[in-house]
């Protein structure tokens, strides 16, 4: 499990890197070629906001494994420490819920849209949205990871007697 | 459906007290709502991406790189020694310090949050090492961060620039008068209280010092220019001016300062897609919930009441702070600026209010919401770097939320302040 959690975090890297400076130079060719060659490309437009999809997902997940996404701590952090565990549990169950839907209604908009070529890039729009179902199963896995913490720190919060 | 819609309405609210992370909040309020509503959950994989299928919204993520890369890079501290220099012989002086170099990044930076924890951090520890107590330093550094993204370029602007589909080059434009006003406005502040504290201040730095601390950060200050000679009678847009800027910063990192090499970049390309995902994953789940809220028709039916309310323009914009003022206090502001632009931004445009000044207005209220409790992102941020309680930078703040006030209620009466600049640069 820690072998496949690493391999999938590293591919993600590697995706958001090469995805990132994807869009940063297809922006900067597009200034070049329509301002200093004055003849401006017909694609980089489009490719730079269909990497910007898989951009926004990809830094999703970057965010979700560095616990970096905003979240209202004010009434939290006044919780007792088990209501907290409690709390975060409800909303990894919630999270488990969400990645299912976006996963598997993110699947059927790929199926259907599989056919829809594009105007000026040479794939499909199925591939953009290919994205979805992707973060979904990550999310659905890190939420797991945090559900399984979660419990298991509730568990150790028990008195030893109520624990039979 | 109107009445699904309020149900949804009272679980989003609910949901965004507690809302960890807030994205999920929002994007169970709008699963709610579709499937309550009978309509196809579709929809959620659709809005989802669809929230972020745009050319302009590009810009955020270029910006965020070039904060970066000036964090990295040196150009920060650069950024701040000339502010030193310049005003520090002022009493209070590393105060007004603060102020000044937050203006001169606001020019490279686009977030309050990025201010906070880059340049705030070494404002915060100069400021604590000479003496001053952390809470001034802290909210300081929290109030004067707020000008960031007034002062081009500017996330919050981007994103209202999108979902309101007003020019983001003229808003950005539009910042600059009120982003030096609300430095002037704190500086005011800060001397009436350096005063009567008796702060201390340095000497008068010599003309040598002067000429040495500005030829060191002259590459650094000469940033905003860049991008500014790109929006001038928009030549570039704003996202290709952003591609510019980048590879500005990353030739002053690169060769000019040499403070940075290109075995830094993957670290802060995924740092800047981190920042980008945190951002855009409220986009998204915001955008949803916009999408339900129009489907429910909410905009139209909330319209009606505010126009039967006042056909005054100044009254609507009064009710417009003291609602965005409420809001942003509880709210995180990306969120509420994309759920509240589709009710509030169809009035204002009827009553002939300018869309720019509209923009500017709601851009500040949300930022003055984020050094207010309890939900003050930048407070947190500041509380953390400067090591004392969220509670006693807020009381801190709160004199310094005086100035800010000041100037949303002079670009809110005076609409020159915020669209006379803009007309002039942009005319053809």
């Amino acid at each position: 499990m820690p072998v496949l959690r690493r391999l999938a975090e590293r591919a993600i890297d590697g995706a958001a890197i090469v995805v990132f400076t994807g869009i940063f130079l297809c922006v900067l060719a597009q200034v070049i070629f329509r301002y200093f060659f004055d003849s401006p490309l017909t694609w980089s437009e489009e490719l730079a906001r269909y990497l910007f999809i898989w951009c926004a997902f990809l830094g999703w997940l970057i965010a979700t494994r560095r616990n970096s996404h905003l979240a209202m701590n004010f009434l939290f952090e006044r919780l007792p420490r088990r209501a907290q565990l409690v709390v975060t549990a409800a909303f990894q169950i919630a999270t488990l819920f969400f990645a299912w839907i976006l996963g598997t209604r993110g699947w059927k908009l790929v199926t259907n849209s599989w056919d829809v070529e594009n105007v000026a890039v040479p794939f499909n729009l199925g591939v953009i949205y290919l994205i979805e179902p992707i973060a979904a199963i990550a999310i659905a896995g890190y939420a797991l990871a945090a559900l399984a913490a979660a419990l298991k720190d509730l568990r150790a919060l028990q008195p030893p007697e109520d624990r039979q | 459906m109107t009445a699904t819609m309020l149900v949804i309405l009272a679980v989003w609210f609910a949901a965004l007290f507690l809302g960890r992370p807030i994205w999920l909040a929002m994007g169970m309020a709008g699963w709610a709502f579709l499937h309550f509503a009978d309509i196809s959950e579709l929809a959620v994989a659709q809005r989802i991406a669809k929230s972020v299928d745009s050319f302009p919204l590009l810009a955020a993520p270029l910006f965020i790189l070039m904060g970066n890369i000036m964090n990295s890079a040196g150009i920060t501290t650069r950024i701040f020694d000339f502010a030193k220099v310049c005003v520090g012989w002022m009493r209070g002086g590393l105060c007004h310090a603060n102020i000044v170099a937050s203006v001169f990044f606001a020019g490279a930076s686009g977030s309050a949050v990025a201010d906070a924890g880059g340049l705030g951090t070494l404002e915060i520890k100069a400021m604590t090492d000479e003496g001053y107590s952390p809470d001034i330093a802290a909210a300081l550094t929290a109030s004067s961060a707020t000008i960031g993204p007034i002062i081009p370029p500017s996330l919050p602007m981007i994103i209202y620039g999108v979902a309101a589909e007003a020019s983001i080059g003229a808003l950005f434009i539009a910042g600059v008068i009120p982003g030096l006003l609300m430095a002037g406005a704190l500086m005011v502040m800060v001397r009436a209280i350096s005063v009567r504290l008796n702060l201390p201040r340095h000497p008068f730095p010599g003309v040598g010092d002067l000429w040495r601390a500005f030829k060191d950060a002259f590459w650094a200050l000469l940033t905003p220019a860049i991008l500014f000679s790109g929006l001038f009678g928009g030549v570039f847009t704003p996202t290709e001016a952003a591609a510019i800027s980048v590879t500005y910063a990353l030739v002053l990192g690169l060769y000019i300062y040499r403070d940075f090499r290109w075995r830094d970049l993957p670290k802060i390309i995924l740092d800047t897609v981190e920042t980008t995902g945190v951002v855009l994953a409220l986009v998204m789940t915001a955008g949803l919930v916009a999408y339900c809220l129009s489907l429910s028709q909410v905009p139209q039916i909330a319209g009606t009441y505010l126009s039967e309310l006042t056909d005054n323009p100044l009254v609507y914009l009064l009710i417009v702070n003291i609602v965005l003022l409420v809001v942003g206090c509880f709210m995180e502001a990306i969120a509420a600026m994309l759920i509240l632009i589709p009710i509030l931004v169809p009035t204002a445009l009827k009553l002939g209010i300018d869309p720019i000044q509209f923009g500017l207005i709601f851009v500040l209220n949300l930022m003055i919401g984020t050094i207010t409790p309890p939900v003050g992102v930048v407070l947190y941020v500041t509380a953390k770097v400067a090591g004392i309680s969220f509670e006693r930078v807020t009381r801190a703040t709160l004199p310094f939320l005086v100035p800010l006030l000041v100037v949303l209620a002079a670009i809110t009466v005076w609409p020159p302040l915020t669209t006379w600049l803009p007309k002039i640069v942009l005319a053809p």
